[in-house]
Formats: structure tokens, C-alpha cells, sequence
């Protein structure tokens, strides 16, 4: 008896130190990570256990790869991130091991397509919101993106990064924080 | 009705028959009863077990709605309290009421759907990817002792789903069937302490019903070009699971193992009958990982189907060794290559699920088994219309193929039913 109730101990200790771990690791890369701007277009979809958010396609996930070398899908890579004249972040080609200076992600290949250009997955992709709030927030990037105007409301999120692991900040329309925007555009708000 | 409630009823007409005196019979009625009395309903322990499953389940779907306005610490607080909650219910079940089953199972699984609130909260609040694999591998994983700890069923079927889960949704080039094999491994120990208490309780019954299939599902997910490899995954563990010693073929409710095999090996079998099904391109490329595993996994299948059909045969059990058929035709098939010949295979199936469906249906008459000898007429009637959906033949014809098909049936079981009865 006693010594089950030790080894539920020890599993109850397991059971908090994984999210513990996370969240500690999540707040320590939010406080001391540099920050980043990826430029993106937010979507809505759903997650069956931690709900609705917003899909993020980002630019920095695509890019040229020259053609001499090979990628496999599902191949896990390093790409280190430099800066834009704009201020946006962009991935460099990934390689097999981190570089040794600078800021990286963890990258898995998806696919490369005929024109020879690479799709990385990203270690973020997602940004949750409320259940209401999530559709709205692709509704309000669409409706100030409409065709001709291309780019008239970018959206960007805000990711900070430290040893290669990145937790995403905050996602930007235009500007402005999604949460405030959609204050802004909801009925009284 | 079980044995005690059976025999109780009996007493009466025993004491009548001047089988048991007054005297035995009023001991066997207060022993039994008191039996009786002291074993939890079956319907309780559901309802207890149901009702905790529930309440975790509306805790993860509650976090999943996003309660924005709260602040982090009231989000976290409330999303770790059930799990908290859930862990002193385990203590408590150890601590006190460790033989009740209703309380065991209901803590246990309760403690594995908080786990996965908390787990799925602070992914929502740090935005982590969608990592369903990863964090369907976490959960299962942070739930499986409490299997152990506290006996509990439910929560090792919740733990072979999650697994089976964690296959269907790793990230394409990421298979590992070996690695899936070895998650269901960790859940052996307890069917096997359940099988070896009682073969046939519900419990054993229960774990057998669901995870046998997730395992299958499981490790046909994770196999590389499933689609063409999943055949002979399904012609293996179905001929395994119908050489197992002591099996009978057919489907018996309180049999699960042999009622899953009989369903496989028939399904491949009849599969096998069709000429296309043997034109497929069946060869995989060689050199990957994945690969490579599948070709352990279904290398080391083989050698243990092998094994039991060897017996099988020494013992002449006839019968049970046919079961091994549509998988070593398919291994053949892999080796010879029937693409160019797809008539001859077929035309073998054709004539084994003939001969097999007329073996069962011989063997349920001589041992006077209505469900056995409707399981050899069921898989005739099946081979039968199988080849009718196969032919070019107008929807008449097919249509009075059926009527001819279903009233041969009915004939049949009449005349059987006379047969077995007589």
C-alpha cells in the first residue's frame, strides 16, 4: 500500500512536471528571446482539444532551395533566421545542424514543389483565441486584404526566440494587436 | 444470468427433486447470497465510470473554449485544479477504498482527462504547434501507470486509443510500427493479469474488444504504404489470432480474439478472390526506416504464424491451420510476383474460403453448434455474392441472385437446425 502510494507520488510529480515544464520554459523564452516579426496570413480552423485559433501561413516558410540539393519530406532541419530591410524575419537555407552563431527553428520539410521552392513547418503555427473571436480575426484580415489592395492590412506575429525554441507573442493586423483590433471592429467596442 | 443467481434460483426444484436437503439448501442460499449482495453491480460500476469519463471530457472542452478574458493564473489555476483533484481521488481510492472498481476507474480516468486539459491549456497559452502525435504520445503516456496503480480497464483503453492516435497522426516520413508495437506492449501486463484471473470475465472481455483493434489500427498507421502493406498486417494477425491453441473459429461474443481472427482471415480471404486485388503493385521501397521496421514487424508476425500452424498441423487440427492461408499466399505473392498471373491466386482464394466456409460449416454440425455452422453458411453465402458483384450481370440478375442467395439461407438453416438438433 505504502509503497503505491509513493509511486503515485512520483507519477503525480510527473503528471505537473510536464506542463511544468513548459510553462517554464515558455515564460523564460517570452522574457529573454529576441523577437522576431514573420509576416503571415491568419485562417481559421479548430483544435479538437485546445479549440479554436488561427491558423498562420507564413511567408518565411516558404522559400527558394537550389536545385542541386535534396530534401526528403519530413526531414527535421535547422534555419537560421536573419532580417529583412523591412524589419520582417526570413529563414536561410536549412542545414542538418544549428549554426553557431545567431538566432535558429527547428524546421521539418514538407514538400518541395515544381518550381523548386521548399515548404519548412514552422515550430509555431497557431494562434488560439476565443471560440467567437477566432473566425473573426480571418473575416477582418480577408475584408482589409480584398483583391486589388493586396497587403493593405498585413498581418505579422511577433515570435520570441532563445536557444532554438520560439514561443509566439502576439499576433499583429495592421498594426495593432488582433485582440484590440477586434475590440475595435465588434459592436460597442 | 450468471452461476450464483442461477443456482439460486434452482435451489427450490433441487430440494424438490430430493437432490439437496432443507439444511444444504439454506446454506447455499445464504452463502450465495450474501455473495451476491457483497459484488457490485455491473450497471453501477458503468454509470460511476461513465459519469467521471464525462466530467473529464467537459473539463477539456471547457479549456478548449478559450476563456480569454482571464487572466494567465486563473486560466492555469483552473485548468490544473481538476488534475489535482483527480490525483487525491487516486490517493484516496489506495489509501481506503482500493477494492472498488466504480472508484478506481472513475479516479483513474478522470486524472487522465485532466491531465489532458491542463496539457492541452498550456499549449493554448504559450500558441504551441499542433503536435496532435506529440501530445496524444504525452497524454497516454502520463496515464499509463495509473493503469496499473489502480487496476483500471477503461484507462488502459483510453491509453491504446491514444496510441493508436499518436500513429494516425505523426507526421508523414515519421512511422515507426516497431515503436507502436512497443507502446501496446506496456499495456500487456494488465490484460495479462486480467486474462489470467479470468479469461472470460468482462473485464478481460472488455480490454480484448478494444484493444486488439487499436493495436491493429495502430500499427497499420504506422506502417509505410499502409494501404499495401496493411493486407498482409491484417491476413497476420488474424491468422495469429486464429491459431491461438484452444481457438475456435466463429464469432462468440465472450471470445473476442477468435471472433476479430475468424473476420480478418474471411476478409482477406474474399478480398483475395478477386483477380485485381492481386494486380496491385505490392512491392515497397526498400532502404527506409520505416520500411525496414515494417519488414521486421511482419517478418517476425510470420515466424510466430509459422509456428502455430506447424502445430497446428502436428496436432491435426486441420481446421485451425487453414487459418494461416491468405497470409502465406500473400508472402508467396510478395515473393513470386502474381501481377501477370492474378487469375491463379484468386482462383486459390475462391476455392479456400469454398473449402473453409464447408470445413466450419462441417465442424458445426458435429459438434452440434448452431453459430458455428451459420458462421461456415454465412461465409458460402458471402463467396457467392461476392462473385456476383464481380461478374458483368445486370442488376436483375443480381438482384434475383441475392432473393436465390438469402433463401438458400433460410433452407439451409432450417435443415441444419434439424440436423444439429437431431
Amino acid at each position: 500500500m505504502n509503497r503505491k502510494l509513493l509511486i503515485l507520488a512520483l507519477v503525480c510529480l510527473a503528471q505537473w512536471a510536464v506542463p511544468g515544464f513548459l510553462i517554464a520554459r515558455g515564460e523564460q523564452t517570452l522574457a529573454e528571446g529576441m523577437a522576431y516579426r514573420f509576416r503571415t496570413a491568419p485562417v481559421d480552423p479548430v483544435d479538437p482539444f485546445r479549440g479554436r485559433y488561427v491558423a498562420l501561413d507564413f511567408v518565411a516558410a516558404q522559400l527558394p532551395a537550389p536545385k542541386g540539393r535534396d530534401y526528403v519530406s519530413g526531414q527535421r532541419l535547422y534555419a537560421a533566421i536573419s532580417v529583412d530591410g523591412d524589419g520582417y524575419a526570413r529563414l536561410l537555407l536549412p542545414e542538418a545542424n544549428p549554426p553557431a552563431q545567431g538566432d535558429w527553428l527547428p524546421v521539418t520539410v514538407q514538400w518541395r514543389d515544381a518550381d523548386g521552392r521548399l515548404r519548412l513547418k514552422l515550430p509555431f503555427d497557431r494562434y488560439y483565441l476565443d471560440e467567437q473571436l477566432a473566425p473573426e480575426a480571418e473575416r477582418v484580415y480577408r475584408e482589409g486584404n480584398r483583391r486589388g489592395e493586396p497587403d493593405a492590412r498585413p498581418a505579422w506575429a511577433s515570435v520570441r526566440v532563445r536557444r532554438g525554441y520560439a514561443v509566439l507573442e502576439e499576433l499583429y493586423i495592421d498594426g495593432v494587436p488582433v485582440r484590440e483590433r477586434l475590440r475595435a471592429v465588434q459592436p460597442g467596442g | 444470468m450468471n452461476g450464483p443467481e442461477w443456482l439460486l434460483q434452482q435451489l427450490p426444484a433441487l430440494q424438490q427433486a430430493g437432490v439437496i436437503d432443507s439444511a444444504t439448501g439454506e446454506r447455499l442460499r445464504t452463502h450465495y447470497a450474501s455473495l451476491l449482495e457483497a459484488r457490485p453491480g455491473l450497471a453501477r460500476i458503468l454509470f460511476t465510470v461513465l459519469g467521471a469519463l464525462l466530467i473529464g471530457l467537459g473539463v477539456i472542452l471547457l479549456v478548449a473554449h478559450n476563456w480569454d478574458n482571464w487572466p494567465r493564473g486563473l486560466r492555469l489555476a483552473a485548468a490544473f485544479a481538476p488534475l489535482l483533484l483527480g490525483q487525491l481521488a487516486c490517493a484516496a481510492v489506495l489509501w481506503r477504498a482500493r477494492d472498488s472498481v466504480a472508484w478506481s476507474e472513475s479516479a483513474a480516468v478522470f486524472t487522465a482527462a485532466a491531465f489532458a486539459a491542463a496539457l492541452a491549456l498550456v499549449g493554448q497559452i504559450f500558441h504551441f504547434p499542433g503536435d496532435l502525435d506529440r501530445y496524444l504520445l504525452t497524454c497516454s503516456l502520463a496515464a499509463l501507470p495509473l493503469v496499473y496503480l489502480l487496476r483500471a480497464s477503461l484507462t488502459a483503453v483510453i491509453c491504446a486509443l491514444g496510441f493508436a492516435g499518436w500513429a494516425g497522426s505523426v507526421p508523414w516520413g515519421g512511422d515507426q510500427p516497431l515503436l507502436a508495437l512497443l507502446l501496446f506492449a506496456l499495456l500487456l501486463p494488465h490484460v495479462w493479469r486480467s486474462w489470467r484471473v479470468d479469461s472470460e470475465s468482462f473485464r478481460t472481455t472488455f480490454l480484448l474488444y478494444w484493444l486488439v483493434p487499436a493495436l491493429f489500427v495502430a500499427v497499420l498507421l504506422s506502417l509505410p504504404q499502409s494501404l499495401r502493406l496493411g493486407w498482409l498486417w491484417f491476413a497476420e494477425c488474424g491468422a495469429l489470432l486464429w491459431l491461438l491453441p484452444g481457438a475456435a473459429p466463429g464469432l462468440q461474443l465472450r471470445r473476442p480474439l477468435q471472433g476479430y481472427g475468424s473476420l480478418a482471415v474471411a476478409a482477406v480471404a474474399l478480398a483475395g478472390s478477386y483477380t485485381d486485388f492481386w494486380q496491385h503493385e505490392w512491392y515497397g521501397r526498400a532502404g527506409e526506416a520505416a520500411m525496414q521496421q515494417a519488414w521486421i514487424l511482419l517478418g517476425l508476425v510470420l515466424a510466430a504464424v509459422l509456428f502455430l500452424g506447424l502445430r497446428a498441423l502436428r496436432e491435426r487440427a486441420w481446421l485451425r491451420a487453414m487459418g494461416a492461408f491468405p497470409a502465406l499466399l500473400l508472402w508467396l505473392g510478395l515473393a513470386l510476383d502474381f501481377r501477370d498471373h492474378a487469375l491463379w491466386p484468386a482462383l486459390l482464394c475462391n476455392l479456400y474460403v469454398a473449402g473453409l466456409g464447408l470445413a466450419i460449416l462441417r465442424a458445426g454440425i458435429a459438434q452440434r453448434r448452431m453459430r458455428i455452422a451459420n458462421g461456415g453458411l454465412a461465409l458460402i453465402a458471402a463467396l457467392v455474392l461476392a462473385r456476383f458483384f464481380d461478374g458483368d450481370w445486370s442488376f436483375t440478375v443480381r438482384g434475383l441472385a441475392f432473393i436465390g442467395v438469402g433463401v438458400g439461407f433460410f433452407i439451409a438453416n432450417f435443415w441444419l437446425r434439424r440436423r444439429v438438433q437431431a
